[in-house]
């Protein structure tokens, strides 16, 4: 009886320790705040919730960085972390926050966009809960994200996810995917009520351009491209010969598919003026077949796996020894970024985009990423907004 | 709708918690169904206490 109850307690001494040691760290990443310092062009914070007021007090919440320029002008809006294991789109988007200057029209920039996505985890494939990059005065903490929303936010999952409003079946999984739920509606599911939040402050700010930002598999084919339907295609396309010309890297365009339904790039264009871009940076982190889930592959991008099949042409995109690193996919993201603003105002003199003090693809790949990050420590008071 | 299926959901979770639990102090002779109780027990307290 005594040995019974000494069995007992050891056992539930064990299976606290597991619980704690298992979901403490689960708990520490979900509630993990990231700090954002506000740059010399953010003139205002707002919250998603103020769009869509049914994601208030929830954690698919998220900030909306308002960036007015001097003079009027056209209105772009750039999103980040969509998919929240896809680090490049929200660092772009971070670095415009704290380095932008507006001279002419209004950008919003919503860095955590899946809110939700960017504090879950995919512990089956071994993905690490933050990575760090580099900076001049130390190293600037993140969390890292799943593709979907946290089942804690939003459950249950459907058979089969049927779209709004075009009511074309998805998978199941895409109901938690803020690149399946577009347009949205006020009253779906959170993940719906995200991308309504967009589309309304699109429609009532009236946003000229939505830019997307993303990363996708090499292995993948619509990767290092920007993808765009056909009202924003000349568009893509001269920012695309441009930087291939001027920056000297490739950046194709793919058009987006007119039968597949739930995507920025489709939805955006179809249920608002403004003209939609997805921007995909080659992520190898991404791919199957790779070596472990490393903070040092998803940062360099360099995996022997990859590499050997780069020699049999089985990726999409040119990869060698110096692999895909996050300074190549954040420069791409920015300049390509800046060349659809500088695009659009060519072609649209009345509603100018002018932006200053954002680094392009040269900038990034020789001085990094963290150069062009802010110290929160040292930011005044106030300047810095936790997501 | 689904914050209906949620709370029911999470209702579910605590009775097989509470199952477990209930038959984990009551189990005098099976030692391998100790553990797996135990065991059992694991996801069931991440869903409740809303950490996974």
């Amino acid at each position: 009886m005594r040995r019974d109850r000494a069995l007992k307690l050891l056992l539930a001494a064990v299976l606290a320790g597991l619980v704690l040691w298992g979901g403490l760290p689960l708990r520490r990443h979900r509630h993990f705040g990231v700090p954002i310092v506000k740059g010399p062009g953010v003139t205002e914070v707002r919250k998603l919730s103020d769009y869509s007021p049914g994601l208030e007090g929830t954690m698919a919440d998220t900030s909306v960085f308002v960036l007015q320029g001097r003079e009027p002008g056209g209105k772009a809006l750039i999103m980040g972390n969509t998919h929240s294991n896809e680090p490049e789109g929200m660092l772009a988007a971070l670095i415009v926050i704290e380095n932008a200057v507006v001279e002419k029209g209004t950008l919003f920039v919503i860095p955590f966009f899946n809110n939700s996505g960017s504090r879950n985890t995919r512990p089956g494939d071994g993905y690490p809960l933050y990575f760090d990059v580099a900076t001049d005065w130390g190293a600037r903490r993140f969390r890292f994200g799943n593709r979907d929303a946290s089942p804690l936010d939003q459950w249950p999952d459907p058979d089969v996810y049927i779209h709004y409003p075009e009511r074309q079946l998805l998978s199941y999984i895409d109901v938690r995917n803020t690149n399946r739920t577009w347009p949205g509606r006020a009253g779906g599911p959170l993940m719906e009520r995200v991308t309504f939040g967009a589309m309304e402050l699109i429609r009532r700010e009236g946003v000229d351009i939505a830019v997307d930002v993303h990363g996708a598999e090499t292995m993948f084919p619509v990767t290092n491209c920007i993808v765009a339907p056909e009202k924003s295609v000349k568009i893509a396309t001269l920012a695309s010969m441009t930087v291939k010309a001027a920056e000297g890297f490739e950046s194709h365009v793919e058009p987006s598919p007119a039968g597949f339904r739930g995507l920025s790039h489709r939805e955006i264009g179809d249920h608002s003026e403004a003209m939609p871009f997805l921007l995909e940076a080659p992520i190898p982190f991404l791919d199957q077949p790779t070596g472990p889930k490393t903070v040092r592959l998803l940062l360099d991008g360099k995996d022997p796996f990859l590499l050997s099949l780069s020699k049999k042409k089985k990726l999409f995109v040119p990869y060698d020894e110096d692999g895909w690193p996050l300074e190549k996919r954040v420069g791409q993201n920015l300049s390509v970024t800046l060349e659809i603003f500088r695009q659009f105002t060519k072609r649209t003199a009345a509603r100018p985009i002018d932006v200053r003090g954002v680094p392009r693809y040269a900038d990034v790949v020789a001085s990094g990423v963290g150069r062009f990050l802010a110290d929160p420590s040292k930011a005044a008071p106030g300047a810095v907004v936790v997501n | 709708m689904p914050m209906i299926i949620m709370i029911a959901y999470h209702a579910i979770t605590a009775v097989l918690l509470a199952l477990a639990v209930w038959n984990f102090i009551r189990e005098r002779e099976r030692r391998q169904d100790l553990v797996l109780y135990a065991l059992i027990m694991v996801p069931l307290l991440l869903r409740l206490l809303r950490w996974k």
